[in-house]
This record gives C-alpha cells, structure tokens and sequence, in this order.
C-alpha cells in the first residue's frame, strides 16, 4: 500500500515536470513556413514577414495558398504581435523552416534576433538562418516562386545544397553558441534570386561570416566548398580537376570526405597541418587520356591532390589576407588540445592568425571509374 | 418425510402429488401375464419412448407366467434389458432422475424403484464453432450436451490419466459441471484450488461458464477476465496436456480454461496448423494490432493538438487541408466515431445476416464517405478509427477490454498529450503485471528474453524446437 501510493504520488509529480503545453487544435494556429525580418535604419523598426500556409476551399479540392503578411514594431516580437493583428489566429513556428535576415540587420548584430529565437519555446533550434544578398529579405518571398517555396524549403533547396556541399550545416543553435563565444566566428549561407524563363527562384549563393555578431563578409559559392573542406563536412558534390591537356577536366564524384587538422609548434612556431582524405569516384573524363589504369590513376590521383592542396592553401592564404578573421576557428582547435599554449596567444590570435602557416595535404582515393573504363572519343588521327 | 410402501397405488399417489401441476409428468401402468402390477414414471419429451417401450414394457409384459416379483433383482438382472440402471429406495433420488429424463419403474409389494436410464431429448448436432473458425484444423465444435462434449474431448486424449469430475451447481438449476485434467500434468495444488472454488460457489442457476468465471475470478474488478475459453476440443485437448485445468458445463458450448495468461488471448488453434514460419507473422500482427487498436488513435489525438512539432510538414498539411472546416474538437470527433462504430458492431451483431448487409453499406456510405464530404468529421480521422477499430476485430477474446483501453488512452491524450499516453499506459501495465490467475502470474514469459520461454509466445516455434525444450526444461 505505501509502495502503491509513493508510485502514485511519483507519476502525479511527473505531471507538473513536464513543462507547459496545452490543447491546440490544428486548425486554430497559422501554419508559419518562413520568416524574412529587415532592420530599416531611417525608422528604426523592424520589418518582418511572415509566410504562412493558408488553404483555399473546402473537401477535396483543398489548395495550398501562401500569403505573406508584413508587420513592422520597435522590437521582432512587437512586430510579431502586429502580424497576429491581421491574421487573427496565434502563428505557430514548430514548423519553421527558415529565417532569412536582410543586410542591415546583419550589419546592425545578430543579437536580438538570436534572443527572440533561443526564448521563443516553439522555434526549433535546428532551423537555418539565411542572409538575403538581395536588397531586402522581404524581397526573397515576394519575388521568388511562392508555392515552390512552401514545398521546397526544407526537402528541396537546402537538402540538395547540403548535398553538393555548396551550403555550410550551421545552425540557429550553432549560431547562438558562435556568437556568444569570442574564439568563434558564424558563418551562415547566402540566399538571392536568380531569373529564369521570366520566373524567379531562389537559390543559395554562398555564405557570410561574421564577427562579434555583425556582417563581416562574404564568400563565394566555390569558396564556400573549399570552406566546408576545412571545416570536415563535406558531405557530396564535384570536384573538377583541369587535366594537362587543353581545356580538359576530370570530373571526381566526392563519396565521402574526412579532413583532420593537426596542429604543431616547430621551433616556437604554430603550424596548422590540414589532411584532407577525400573518396571519390571518376565520374567524366574528358580528352583521350586514359586515367582508370594502374598509371593513369598514380598520375590522376597526384594531379587531383596537388590542385586540391593548391585551391585550399591558397584559400586561406586570401582569408589570412583580406578580412584577417579566423573563421575556420582554428583559434579553437588550439584551445581544445592546447589549452596552455592558448592562454598565452589568446589576446593576440588576430595578429597570430594572419601570420599562421597552413599547410594542406590532400590524400585522394579513386575508388572506381563508374562503368567503363577507358574514355570515350572519336579517334581523329 | 415419506418412504417407500409396498404398496404401488401409495407410491403412484406420492409422485402425482410431488409433481402436481407439472403436466408433463406421466404415469404408465401395465400388468404381465402373471397378474403382478407395475408402474413406469417419466417425463414426457426428456425419455426416450422407444427405449422404453422395447427395454422395458415389452420384457415385462412377454416374461414367463410363473416368474414371481419379490424383489428388484430379478427385474434388474433378468428381464429389463436396459444398458444402465440402479436400484434406489430414495424418494430425492427417484424424484432427481425422473427430471433428468431416466424413467422409474416401481411394481406392486416391493418397496424399491428400478431407475432405467432413457433419456432421449434433442441435442444440436456437432457443428463448427462460429468464432472460431479454422481452416486446416478440425472443424468439430462442442454441442450443449455435457456428455457429447466429454466424449469429444475423450476421443482427443486416448489416456487413463484423463479424469473427468463431476459437479452439480445451482441449488434450483442442479446443472452438472465437469472439472477435466490430466493426472500428472495439471498442478495439484492449482487442481486442489480449483476444487475448494467451485465447491464454494453458491447460486440458484447458472447457464454459462461466465457464471463460474465471475464467482470464482482472481481479480473480480479487474477489466481483464483470469481466464480462458474455447468452444473446440482440440483447443481444449491440447491445453490440457499443457497442463491446465478445464471445466465443461451441461447445457453450453463453451469450456472454460485456466490458468490463464495474458499471451493467450494471441495463439489461435489455427496457428499450429499452419506452417511457423506465417503462424509466426500472423502471430506478431495480432500482438502490433493490439498495440495499434488501443493506442493509435490516442497517439495520433496527442501528435495534432499536443505536438504538432513532431509531424513532418507534408504530413501537418493533409491534416490542415483535411480538418479545414470541420466544427468539432478533434477528441470529440474522435469519441464520436468510435462511438458510432461500436453503434455499428452492435447493431451488427444482433441482427440477422441478411440485414447485416444493408448495415455495411449504412455504415460505409453514410458514416463515412457522407460524414467526410459533409466535413462533419476529417478524413485521417477516419482512417485511423478504421484501423483501430479494423485491429480489435482481430482479437475477439479481449475486445472488450480494447474498447476500454482505447478510451482510458484518449482520455489521456486530451488531457496531458503524449505524456498522458504514456501515463495510462504506464498504469495499464503495472496493472497487467500485478495479476495472477490461479497462483500464476498474468503476465509470465512476456517479459522474459530467453528463447526456452519464447518459444510459444511472440512465435510460434516449430513441433520439434518446442518439443525439445520442454522435455529439457521440465522437474
């Protein structure tokens, strides 16, 4: 009986741990799918819209029906409370999708926004942030293909750049932490909209890095895979390697990719040490070379290796450069494995960094050549 | 209290008295050559006439002249020609067997009756069981004639160490019971139990096997019955080799088994006439359609009012399209259909076949596809109370206790969400692990993972794998 009851009472606490929640029916919430918020400087407001997912009609002959409805207010969720407003029904974000931030509120500091999401119980933490390379972020919802972007968001664009590895996996939660630490620096991609056939769509460009929250540049999409090399995510995608003959590629299907970086102090130096072991399949060849035999894939594979070290190095050799930040937090692979070595170059690693010296070794290995073997071409001798 | 005269005209005069009023008590008096009087007492329509007229009246009436009748014996060793008979001086006991359709035969100057055994009411043929159905199996089922039904089971188990016990209960019924086990399997302390059981029921009638499983239950207030029935004696057979205890009633076609435990209600008969390997899959289907008709549509209540984070997108917009204009809570769409689903079996089950049919179409068309169209209730909904309700058809031995468990999980759901699931089911199991039925746990082998106790369980293991094991395992 004393066991009964103590289990009893055990399972009734249960009830008061859980959290809050409450009964919602489906029907009762706004479905939102994306959120674009601008920062406009003049006003000082913040412009946010919304993408929700109304449907039109009833029974069978339901349709989707995204609408976008702007509200504007001293803080994001003023701004918010201004949205509920018009639609009349509470917006629900367990099915957020994607939060893409306009220029002005890059260079104003990600730290409001980044407070909203963290507190807000319903946003999930492992949604993306995008920055617009538009005018506007609005911009992104009003102008690209709308029913595309209600279906595509998550299934679509951002799974199939991840797989090209032209997007670096960062999300809000990693944001949050990167921003909040000063040995990390964030980097998010880039969303614009390409033209095509008169119909507009979006398309991710690349990825912006950021320093103590606030924009601090750009890179591109090619640089934004050799990026994502570094970092070790490389999850898929292409590399072509320009052949000694003339205007001749081998394309490398990338299978699998790992990258290892060491770090060593010769002679009261630091050197960062980047190995990286792609698996690659040959998946084009152009030209009359033959590069599946034993030969031609010893000269294929040191021909790859010596681009891929070259691309890299340089790389980071133009980011040591030009904005001098470590946005491959190499300053934090030091603190995890060295951390008195750290304690000492801390306050100077901004000035260490642009002096580093990276080498990178690339380790490819051709797996197969797909299903023939010797390249195709006409003999014209 | 009376006693037996040597006169016949006294002893006619008592049982027309006793049985006054009862007009399908008759008397027959006849004499025999030699002058010496008798009477034969019977009911009409319980013996069989023909029985008596060729064993009885007719050597009677054709003995020689000279046989003198001082006594029963002569009668009973020389002249009837009757299979079965007994010689009693009771008055109760004559009065007993002329109910239960035996004849009695007094005769002038002795004080004794003859009892004759005739009895020949109608009995339904042996036919197969409705419920449970096979098709490789045998297809005999148990009748309402206790004796029919033992003999059944006697000519499964061809062993002296089968007994049969009889037991009369009710004080007004006197319905026969039988207890059957087999010497040497079935428990003797579980056996010994049993007895001091039955012997305490105290009741005026009783028609059914569920009077004895009410009166005799482990856990009376408990939803889940302790246990077991059947309505063929192959299933009964082979229950009782494994040890268990059978009782069989006169007058019902249903035998009762225990210990019962909980993994029975998923073996069927058919299940070990068919190869493992399907008896197997099918076997696991009804164990998921248990788990799918109690708490799926719990779960899915709890996904779209609770945690509507957990759907996929795709998944939320069906629902959204599907639910847009439907004016109920989701819970009271849900109580709704499954209420006007068990409207449905209900009406189903005690209507006539032929109007069974147009029921069908009432409940496909206008339950559903109307209800849908009408945006009375949403499509998904539909669906997953058809497949809930689809999966309890499945288990007809504990469908009553899916319907319960199935609302105690909504209930939930609406209340607290999927942590309300998982609370009432978190109580449905330490229920269901607290009981016993006849000393044995409700629950045995369930929770064990050694292939020895799995063997019959969430499988159906083939003859020879069980076979081995057991004669490994057993004292």
């Amino acid at each position: 009986m004393k066991k009964a009851s103590l289990l009893i009472s055990i399972l009734i606490l249960l009830l008061f741990l859980s959290g809050c929640w409450d009964y919602k029916e489906i029907n009762d919430v706004s479905l939102t799918r994306a959120i674009t918020i601008d920062w406009e400087e003049e006003t000082k407001e913040y412009i946010v819209c919304i993408q929700l997912i109304n449907l039109k009609g009833m029974g069978k002959g339901v349709e989707l029906n995204p609408q976008i409805i702007e509200g504007r207010g001293k803080t994001i969720v003023d701004a918010l409370k201004n949205i509920i407003a018009i639609t009349a029904k509470s917006s629900y974000w367990g099915h957020l999708t994607m939060i893409i931030i306009g220029q002005d509120i890059a260079n104003k500091g990600l730290d409001d926004l980044l407070d909203w999401i963290a507190r807000s119980p319903e946003v999930q933490l492992t949604i993306n942030i995008l920055l617009s390379t538009e005018k506007t972020a609005k911009e992104i919802l009003t102008r690209g293909n709308q029913i595309k972007m209600v279906v595509m968001t998550e299934y679509g664009m951002i799974k199939a750049f991840r797989y090209i590895s032209k997007m670096p996996n960062i999300t809000a939660n990693k944001v949050i932490n990167h921003v909040q630490r000063k040995d990390l620096y964030a980097v998010i991609p880039t969303i614009k909209i390409v033209e095509m056939d008169g119909e507009s769509f979006t398309e991710i460009a690349g990825s912006a890095y950021f320093k103590n929250g606030k924009l601090a540049g750009v890179l591109s999409s090619i640089d934004t895979m050799k990026f994502i090399f570094i970092i070790n995510e490389i999850e898929g995608g292409i590399l072509t390697i320009p052949t000694g003959e003339r205007n001749s590629y081998v394309t490398l299907d990338i299978f699998r990719s790992s990258t290892k970086t060491k770090i060593d102090f010769p002679e009261d130096d630091i050197q960062i040490t980047v190995n990286i072991k792609p698996i690659v399949n040959i998946s084009e060849i152009d030209g009359f070379e033959d590069y599946t035999n034993k030969k031609g894939r010893k000269v294929l594979k040191e021909m790859a290796d010596s681009y891929l070290e070259k691309e890299i190095e340089g790389f980071i050799e133009e980011v040591q450069k030009s904005p001098g930040i470590d946005i491959f937090n190499f300053g934090n692979k030091i603190k995890k494995t060295h951390p008195r070595v750290w304690k000492k170059i801390n306050k100077d690693w901004e000035e260490i960094f642009k002096e580093l010296k990276v080498v990178v070794n690339s380790d490819i290995k051709i797996k197969s050549s797909r299903h023939i073997s010797k390249p195709i071409g006409v003999d014209t001798e | 209290m009376f006693v037996l005269t040597n006169s016949l005209d006294e002893n006619i005069a008592f049982f027309k008295s006793t049985f006054s009023g009862d007009e399908t008590f008759l008397t027959r008096e006849f004499q025999s050559q030699n002058g010496s009087r008798f009477c034969l007492l019977y009911m009409d329509g319980m013996a069989d006439l023909s029985i008596i007229a060729n064993t009885i009246i007719m050597p009677i009436l054709q003995m020689e002249k000279h046989t003198v009748i001082n006594d029963m014996n002569i009668l009973s060793t020389q002249i009837v020609s009757s299979g079965e008979l007994k010689k009693s001086k009771e008055p109760m006991t004559l009065i007993d067997s002329i109910i239960r359709g035996d004849a009695v035969l007094l005769t002038e100057g002795v004080a004794e009756a003859l009892i004759i055994s005739c009895k020949g009411f109608k009995t339904r043929s042996i036919q197969e069981p409705e419920i449970e159905k096979t098709i490789r199996g045998p297809r005999e089922g148990f009748t309402e004639s206790l004796i029919t039904n033992l003999s059944l089971i006697r000519r499964k188990l061809e062993t002296k160490d089968l007994k049969f016990k009889y037991k009369t209960l009710g004080t007004k019924s006197r319905t026969k019971a039988c207890i059957c086990y087999i010497e040497g399997r079935a428990d003797e302390k579980i056996l010994e139990e049993v007895n001091k059981r039955i012997d305490s029921i105290e009741i005026d009638g009783l028609f059914g096997v569920k009077f004895i499983h009410d009166l005799t239950d482990d856990s009376p207030k408990s939803i889940f019955e302790m246990t077991g029935e059947t309505e063929k004696p192959d299933v009964l057979a082979a229950k009782l080799l494994e040890g268990r205890i059978g009782i069989l009633l006169d007058g019902t076609p249903t035998a009762m088994t225990f210990p019962f435990i909980f993994i029975e209600n998923f073996q069927t008969g058919e299940d070990y006439y068919t190869n493992y390997y399907s008896a197997s899959i099918r076997r696991i289907t009804r164990i998921l359609g248990f788990i799918v008709a109690t708490s799926f549509p719990a779960i899915y209540l709890a996904l779209v009012t609770y945690h509507k984070e957990a759907l996929p997108p795709p998944f939320i917009l069906s629902i959204l399209s599907a639910r847009q204009g439907v004016p109920f809570l989701s819970v009271v769409e849900l109580l709704l259909l499954f209420f006007s689903f068990e409207i449905l079996t209900e009406a189903g089950s005690r209507t006539p076949g032929y109007i069974g049919q147009s029921l069908g179409i009432v409940g496909a068309l206008i339950l559903g596809t109307a209800a849908v169209e009408a945006r009375i209730v949403s499509a998904p909904m539909i669906i997953v109370v058809g497949i809930s309700s689809v999966s309890s058809l499945m288990l007809p031995s504990i469908r009553s206790q899916i319907v319960i468990l199935r609302l105690f999980y909504i209930i939930g759901a609406a209340v607290f969400g999927i942590y309300g699931v998982f609370l009432s089911m978190t109580v449905t199991l330490i229920h269901l692990f607290s009981l016993k039925s006849y000393g044995v746990l409700y629950m045995s082998t369930i929770n064990s993972l050694y292939s020895k106790d799995l063997k019959d369980t969430y499988f159906r293991g083939p003859k020879w794998f069980i076979k081995r094991k057991r004669s490994g395992g057993e004292k």
